[in-house]
């Protein structure tokens, strides 16, 4: 306990719930009620109502969520698997090669997305490799983005293992292939759920690289509430907000269970 | 790819205890001048040893001497620089770890969390793709054989300390290893549990009689107890090896009998031999110490003479000629028995004896009486080296 005093200890729960409500709860509340509004002509809006959700699926938004749902499940699968793959293989590494490496697979948390955006723009819109104004450019942008974080929360992961029970695993006979489906993917499933959340989290927000990259037909979420914003459409914004967040923190809780089912599956299967 | 090794695997194939769980010959380990080196740091130097079939060596020594190097270079964790590793007539050196057929049991249990106890146990035949019916009559034995069926369907965490190593120890014989090898396996548990686990271990090996056993750590007790033969180690050399009996008793060096026991070890110059050569007499710091000769030292040679503490005793009245006479320095008392330090001239020596009636006084007179045949003359090496 940092705080002694009974009076200390309430000035400060009271200064953290200020802060607490005026920087994290009522700007969600207020989109939330901006998301049910008609009108706001005075202190709060009026006319409350689902007409901006029915706007939002009827239209051009609603596109929007599934195109988002695809770039950050692809993106953020992709990222996993060779995250994962790559954080297992430098694992033995030490010294100069592997801090050379760490650097490459970290490089694109430290670049702005707008740069990767726009790198790949440069890159792949001429032959041989043309991607620009494919779905295809928006994925890899995002897998891009999304690839130092799984890699980063894997490698985490792994240093967290102790490594007699992997060499348990190897003593009493398991082969490289069963010791990692039996023993190491389930005891890092953990660090797994996490990786693959906070890539879908990413990626679901992620506005600065497909800014530049979306073609016509994959308009993401992010995309589109800028664009609703942009034209003046505040409470259709704020509807596909709303959809954005439940959509996002559905897929998180989503991934927690499969990869809870998952650890428990192999635990008790051969 | 894995290779198989155990054929044996037969229906209803038991853990009796005569039962060998390879062949004889297979059950032996052998390092031939192994040595093992990080860069210019040399952790294991022209190291050779040979476990028999059914026998348990103990390797005893101080951390950082080399012993838990030598186990996992069986394993096959450590890849020797120089030299070989035998498990029976098979050379190992280069060979997969999951392809040795060993039974291994570490310090901190490592047992897979996500798994039940029945699971742990059932991993290495499972690996092996064992017939289902074979895998779970295995394991019902193997608990058994540690006591711990009733706890088949829990899990790790849900173990104490001790549970979680016969668990361990179940889960390495149920591959039926040609060799079991346990890396200070009993470190982790308290005083009372490792007793207990002691004795768990001795009783095992009665029952399963042809299991070479490879048991490294730093407790003598286990190593005493458990070990038909013990291997001190010393800075990645071996410095003694003997039955725990011999090596107790006619300590080789210096550094295996203070290791071993806390013997007494004086220096002094050897002035007098028996007529047949076979006890020397020491001129210590005033005193005439005999012991035996085991190194055939002479006259005018520079010697140590090892006393165990509990050789000592107090001096039998009129016994003038044999009498050491010093002062209690220190005493310690231990409950069933009390350490007394006895300040000779300028040594000191360690006698342990039964708690008196009385408390003994610091400072107050001792006169010690030992029997020579008791002792051993050592030739003489500098105490730290």
């Amino acid at each position: 306990m940092l705080i002694w005093s009974r009076a200390g200890r309430r000035a400060t729960l009271f200064v953290a719930g200020l802060l607490i409500f005026v920087l994290y709860v009522a700007p969600l509340a207020l989109i939330l009620l901006a998301s049910l509004a008609g009108q706001w002509n005075g202190v709060w809006p009026s006319h409350f109502g689902l007409l901006n959700f029915v706007g939002v699926f009827q239209g051009a938004p609603g596109e929007a969520i599934w195109a988002s749902l695809v770039t950050g499940v692809v993106a953020s699968a992709v990222a996993l698997i060779s995250g994962t793959s790559a954080a297992l293989a430098l694992r033995g590494w030490r010294g100069i090669r592997r801090k050379a490496l760490d650097l490459i697979f970290f490089l694109p948390s430290a670049v702005p997305s707008v740069s990767i955006g726009l790198a790949l723009l440069v890159a792949f819109s001429h032959p041989p490799v043309l991607l620009n104004g494919t779905a295809l450019i928006v994925v890899i942008a995002h897998f891009v983005i999304v690839s130092a974080f799984a890699f980063g929360s894997v490698s985490a992961g792994l240093m967290q293992l102790p490594c007699d029970v992997e060499q348990m695993a190897e003593s009493l006979g398991a082969s490289s292939a069963y010791r990692l489906r039996r023993v190491t993917l389930p005891l890092l499933a953990p660090y797994l759920a996490a990786a693959f959340g906070l890539s879908i989290a990413l990626s679901m927000g992620e506005l600065g690289a497909t800014s530049m990259l979306y073609p016509p037909g994959w308009v993401t979420m992010p995309v589109s509430i800028f664009a609703l914003t942009n034209r003046g459409d505040v409470f259709e914004g704020s509807a596909l907000t709303v959809i954005l967040i439940v959509v996002t923190v559905t897929l998180l809780a989503l991934v927690q269970l499969a990869i809870r089912g998952l650890a428990g599956g192999s635990a008790r299967g051969r | 790819m894995a290779e198989v090794i155990d054929t044996k695997w037969e229906e209803g194939a038991g853990l009796a205890p005569s039962s060998p769980f390879a062949g004889a010959a297979e059950q032996r380990i052998h390092f031939e001048d192994v040595s093992v080196r990080y860069g210019a740091t040399t952790v294991l130097s022209d190291f050779t040893l040979t476990v028999n079939p059914g026998e348990i060596v103990a390797m005893l020594g101080p951390s950082g001497s080399g012993k838990t190097t030598a186990l996992r270079a069986v394993a096959g964790f450590v890849t020797p620089t120089e030299g070989r590793v035998f498990i029976g007539p098979r050379d190992v050196t280069h060979v997969a770890p999951n392809a040795r057929n060993i039974g291994m049991v570490v310090q901190n249990y490592a047992l897979f969390p996500h798994m039940s106890v029945a699971e742990n146990v059932a991993f290495g035949l499972r690996a092996r793709r064992a017939d289902k019916t074979l895998v779970a009559a295995r394991v019902a034995e193997c608990l058994a054989l540690v006591g711990m069926e009733a706890f088949a369907g829990r899990m790790p965490r849900a173990l104490s300390g001790g549970q979680q190593q016969r668990v361990a120890i179940a889960r390495a014989l149920a591959i039926r290893p040609t060799v079991l090898l346990l890396d200070e396996p009993l470190s982790a548990l308290d005083a009372q549990i490792r007793r207990q686990m002691v004795e768990e271990i001795g009783r095992l090996h009665a029952e399963l009689p042809d299991l070479t056993i490879f048991y490294v750590t730093h407790d003598q007790h286990e190593a005493l107890t458990l070990a038909d033969r013990i291997a001190i180690m010393r800075n990645g050399r071996l410095a003694a090896l003997d039955t725990a009996r011999n090596l107790y008793r006619r300590p080789p060096n210096r550094f295996a009998a203070e290791f071993l026991g806390r013997a007494n070890v004086l220096a002094g110059e050897v002035c007098a031999l028996s007529e047949d050569g076979r006890m020397a007499e020491l001129a210590v710091d005033g005193h005439r110490l005999r012991g035996a000769n085991l190194h055939g030292l002479g006259p005018g040679d520079r010697a140590l003479i090892c006393i165990r503490p509990h050789h000592l005793t107090p001096a039998p009245a009129g016994d003038a000629a044999r009498r050491l006479d010093g002062r209690i320095a220190h005493v310690d008392w231990q409950g069933a028995f009390e350490v007394l330090t006895i300040q000779l001239g300028t040594a000191e020596l360690r006698m342990t004896a039964t708690p008196a009636a009385e408390p003994h006084r610091i400072g107050a007179g001792m006169a010690l009486f030992y029997d020579p045949q008791d002792a051993t003359v050592l030739p003489h090496e500098p105490a730290d080296g």
